[in-house]
């Protein structure tokens, strides 16, 4: 190549050599000036038409995948962010560009600068690792398998709150989706980082690493030991008294991830003193909140009756009962579970959850059994936590049928303790209910075994029996429980027998068809028994034919 | 003899008689042996029925004193049975009552106690009662709180924007968008007209690069006094005039220049001082060429300018022709030195010449002023300095 002086003779000054060549070095300057223009460009539009759900189509039809991957080593660190943001964008939209970041062997890539690259390349690659890995198992066990674990851990350690989000969100994406990620992301050391993420000021950064530590904790009783053993529990009750209401949401919901596995995993939270605390997350302005503590609470309830006690003698019971009034839908369901796991471990925390108000329904009874129906002492009604009402409403007006499943099931395990807790059930005619969510064609087999299970352990406690008088309508799988409670009740009571004519059962039993030699036929032989023969003859159904019959036959004489 | 014959007639009679006896008798025997036979068996049975009525009066006898002794003995024996009955049904009754108490008493020590559990449901009702009133509290406070940090919020967004928008605000001959000219209803939001709001808004405020720093005021101690001039001294002694002056820190600078840290040299007048002073000029000072329009003057001279221009024919001005002129003759004054030290009036005089360390003397009125303007009050339109 000839030097400028050669080329111009004319002008042999040194100055003038200079300038010469500083304008060719330019003119080379100025088209990688416009190339990197134009990359810049490019790459910033296609993040922005990333965003708009219309676009993706276009660009993925356009090959945006392969075009974009160079970019992410491009020599310019902000045509890597946005190139990095694009793809994450794309990846987030779909499962099938998600798959087609991992087909074009980007992910390596990422992985590979996410250790060398500042804060801002560091988020946009966390941002395209979780966008990834979010969709399902098969792609988020290919981000583990690109090495990425390691990456995101270390960027768990870096100063910046929103590099230590972005992780911390990808991990947790990884991890929600089956054990064995969760494992893995556990053995990367994610857990204790997490929990130092969790005791940040910044709020986003509290959401984001209780949310990952949630979604650790809930596979397994190992995983959420490990979660435990970092000390994550202590410092997750002291944020349930926080004001804002996202983060609450998700430490509720840790928690009950937590407590859901195992009794010590359940004591080990409440030794953390979330109560009483819990319980003012159940009337939270955010519903979602109230639905995790509700959770929250039903998880610890169902381990132990010291647990279940405990939530009793904190005042839990009144504040679940006032949520389930209050919720509707799938938000009510935990609260339904928790009141039946109360009730179902003893007589005493039935009554706590169900005795009704005013009549002093239960303690009434049991003190005239016990002290030989002497005259009350004052003071004797109770009314305490009025559980049976938005029970018997969720059986009834919920659309959906595992929440009256729940309700039939909860309701069953309170009444299946004595024939106090029975008669208090029939007095609020749920038995009714409880027949007709059976019956009714719609129900599905989940809720309508639930329904029979509770059924039958009521009636086999129920000694009242005009509540059970409505059903001697039942099918025979249930009518045999409702004749045996009335074959052992009526021949020890004249009064019930006569009132057993006088309502109509007799005749209604008659009438109700029972296979010959079956022990249903039995049992309602032993209840004819009772009767003189005359008037079984008249209630049975086939009376006025065979009278007919009779008169037919008869020839008078005289 | 007849008594023979009689009887010998009556012989057959005897026989008759005989016969018939003895007829009768063997006709009678039967009866009679039957008689007999009965009477021989009446007696023999009143006989064997007295011995046997004796017999069995005396077994009877026996038989009732045999009996009496035995139901006595069994009555004696019943009566034991009955009485050591009632005695062990005592017992029992005792013994039951006491088992039924030790029942009741482990029972309710260890198995169940049901009083125990009707206090525990009262405890658990009160409590519950107490809990959900304390939630149902505190959510109407979190409510309300919710609604008004909203509502704040909805505010200073509101703030924000009407900041955002001072070129819509009206001028004094456009109207703005929110002042429409043909109707009396402004569009009104948070009970105020939008108008106001973006006036509000709209304050020039210093960017903080640009602010002054404050200097915190530095307590006056015998070392500070030193070099101090007397002003600065009355400052440190708190001795401060009579007059309303603003208050402000007083100046201090250690630096011989501190550039813009140095503070404005005051004393500064308050807000309503100023105000009264420019409502006294404007009545006291005013000319009838500060009244006019402030370009009056070059109006008119630009304007005879002008009409000369159109009048003129030559650009030289008239000159009279004839002699020069004289020079003026000089005054008396001209050779007299000029005195430096002006003539010093007392009114000029704030005090008498200095005496060292005497404290400054501030009169109560300031002097030198006309005596309309001593009162300031009709001045100001809310009638305060």
């Amino acid at each position: 190549m000839k030097r400028s002086s050669e080329v111009l003779p004319a002008f042999g000054s040194k100055s003038h050599r200079i300038r010469s060549s500083g304008a060719m070095s330019r003119a080379v300057l100025q088209t990688f000036e416009e190339y990197q223009k134009a990359r810049v460009t490019f790459v910033q539009t296609v993040a922005d038409l990333a965003t708009r759900p219309q676009n993706i189509d276009a660009l993925q039809n356009a090959g945006v995948m392969a075009l974009l991957r160079p970019l992410l080593l491009d020599t310019v660190a902000s045509i890597q962010q946005s190139a990095a943001l694009a793809l994450g964008r794309l990846a987030n939209f779909s499962e099938q560009l998600a798959e087609s970041v991992v087909t074009h062997e980007i992910l390596p890539q990422l992985v590979y600068s996410l250790a060398q690259q500042n804060r801002f390349y560091k988020k946009a690659a966390a941002f395209v690792l979780r966008a990834v890995a979010k969709h399902s198992v098969g792609l988020a066990q290919a981000v583990v398998d690109s090495g990425a674990l390691e990456s995101l851990v270390v960027c768990l350690e870096e100063f910046d709150p929103s590099v230590k989000e972005a992780a911390a969100w990808a991990l947790g994406y990884i991890a929600k989706h089956s054990q064995e990620l969760a494992q893995s992301v556990v053995d990367a050391g994610a857990v204790p980082l997490l929990v130092l993420a969790f005791q940040e000021p910044d709020l986003t950064l509290k959401r984001i690493s209780a949310s990952a530590l949630s979604d650790v904790a809930k596979h397994s009783p190992e995983l959420a030991q490990l979660v435990v053993d970092a000390g994550a529990t202590s410092l997750m009750v002291k944020e349930v008294s926080n004001s804002d209401a996202p983060l609450k949401r998700q430490v509720c919901s840790c928690l009950a991830q937590i407590a859901k596995h195992s009794v010590d995993l359940a004591e080990v939270v409440v030794e953390a003193e979330i109560f009483p605390n819990i319980l003012h997350c159940l009337k939270d302005v955010d519903q979602v909140v109230r639905k995790n503590a509700a959770t929250c609470i039903r998880e610890l309830a169902r381990h132990t009756p010291d647990l279940a006690k405990l939530i009793v003698n904190a005042g839990g019971i009144a504040a679940v009962v006032d949520y389930v009034n209050e919720a509707s839908g799938n938000s009510r369901l935990p609260g339904i579970m928790a009141l039946g796991y109360v009730a179902a471990f003893s007589e005493t925390l039935a009554l706590a959850v169900a005795a009704t108000p005013g009549r002093g329904g239960m303690l009434r009874a049991q003190t005239q059994t016990l002290v030989g129906r002497e005259a009350l002492a004052p003071g004797c009604f109770k009314v305490v936590s009025k559980g049976i009402p938005p029970l018997k409403d969720a059986l009834i007006s919920e659309p959906e049928d595992h929440v009256k499943a729940a309700a039939a099931w909860s309701l069953g395990q309170i009444g299946r303790h004595t024939p106090d807790h029975a008669r208090a059930l029939a007095e609020a005619d749920v038995l009714r209910r409880i027949l007709a969510v059976y019956l009714h064609q719609d129900s599905s087999e989940d809720l309508q075994i639930k329904a029979k299970r509770a059924l039958k352990s009521i009636v086999q406690k129920c000694t009242h029996l005009p509540a059970l008088e409505p059903l001697l309508d039942s099918p025979p799988n249930i009518l045999k429980y409702v004749v045996q409670q009335f074959a052992k009740v009526l021949p020890n009571d004249a009064e019930a027998r006569k009132a057993f004519v006088q309502s109509g059962s007799l005749q209604k039993l008659q009438e109700a068809s029972t296979e010959h030699g079956s022990k249903l036929q039995e049992m309602v032989d032993s209840i004819n028994l009772l009767y003189p023969p005359e008037i079984v003859q008249y209630y049975s159904p086939n009376y006025a034919a065979t009278l007919l019959k009779k008169m037919e036959g008869f020839a008078p004489t005289g | 003899m007849a008594h023979f014959f009689a009887m010998e007639a009556r012989k057959e009679e005897v026989a008759k008689h005989y016969f018939e006896l003895t007829q009768a008798a063997s006709d009678a025997l039967p009866s009679e042996v039957k008689a007999v036979t009965k009477i021989q068996s009446y007696h023999r049975a009143t006989q064997i029925r007295v011995v046997y009525h004796e017999v069995v009066a005396a077994a009877q006898l026996i038989q009732r004193m045999v009996r009496g002794c035995l139901g006595r003995r069994r009555a004696q024996a019943v009566n034991l049975q009955r009485n050591n009955w009632l005695r062990q049904h005592f017992f029992h009754h005792c013994a039951r009552t006491i088992q039924k108490r030790f029942r009741g008493y482990r029972s309710r020590s260890c198995i169940h106690d049901f009083y125990g559990r009707k206090l525990y449901l009262e405890k658990v009702e009160k409590r519950g009662e107490w809990t959900k009133d304390y939630l149902a509290a505190e959510h109407k406070e979190k409510l309300a709180a919710a609604k008004v940090s909203e509502e704040l919020k909805v505010r200073e967004e509101f703030q924000h924007l009407a900041g955002d928008l001072h070129h819509l605000m009206s001028t004094r001959t456009i109207p703005g968008v929110y002042n429409p000219p043909y109707s009396d209803l402004l569009p009104r939001a948070f009970e105020k007209p939008i108008e106001e709001h973006l006036r509000e808004a709209c304050v020039a405020k210093m960017p903080a690069s640009l602010k002054r720093t404050r200097h915190r005021s530095a307590r006056a101690q015998g070392s500070a006094r030193f070099g101090a001039s007397q002003a600065e001294a009355s400052f440190l002694e708190e001795v401060r005039p009579p007059q309303e002056i603003a208050e402000k820190a007083p100046c201090f600078s250690r630096a011989a220049s501190s550039g813009r840290l140095r503070k404005i040299q005051g004393p500064f007048r308050s807000r309503e001082q100023i105000e009264v002073a420019n409502v006294k000029a404007a009545q006291l000072y005013g000319t009838i060429q500060a009244t006019g329009p402030y370009d009056a003057l070059e109006h008119d001279q630009r304007m005879q300018a002008r009409i000369s221009k159109l009048v003129r024919s030559s650009n030289l001005d008239f000159r009279a022709a004839g002699n020069k002129e004289k020079a003026t003759p000089s005054s008396v004054h001209v050779g007299m030195p000029f005195n430096d030290r002006p003539v010093e009036l007392r009114g000029d005089y704030v005090e008498l010449p200095k005496i060292r360390d005497k404290p400054p003397f501030f009169t109560a009125h300031g002097g030198g002023k006309q005596f309309g303007e001593y009162h300031e009050q009709p001045l100001l339109a809310h009638g305060h300095v």
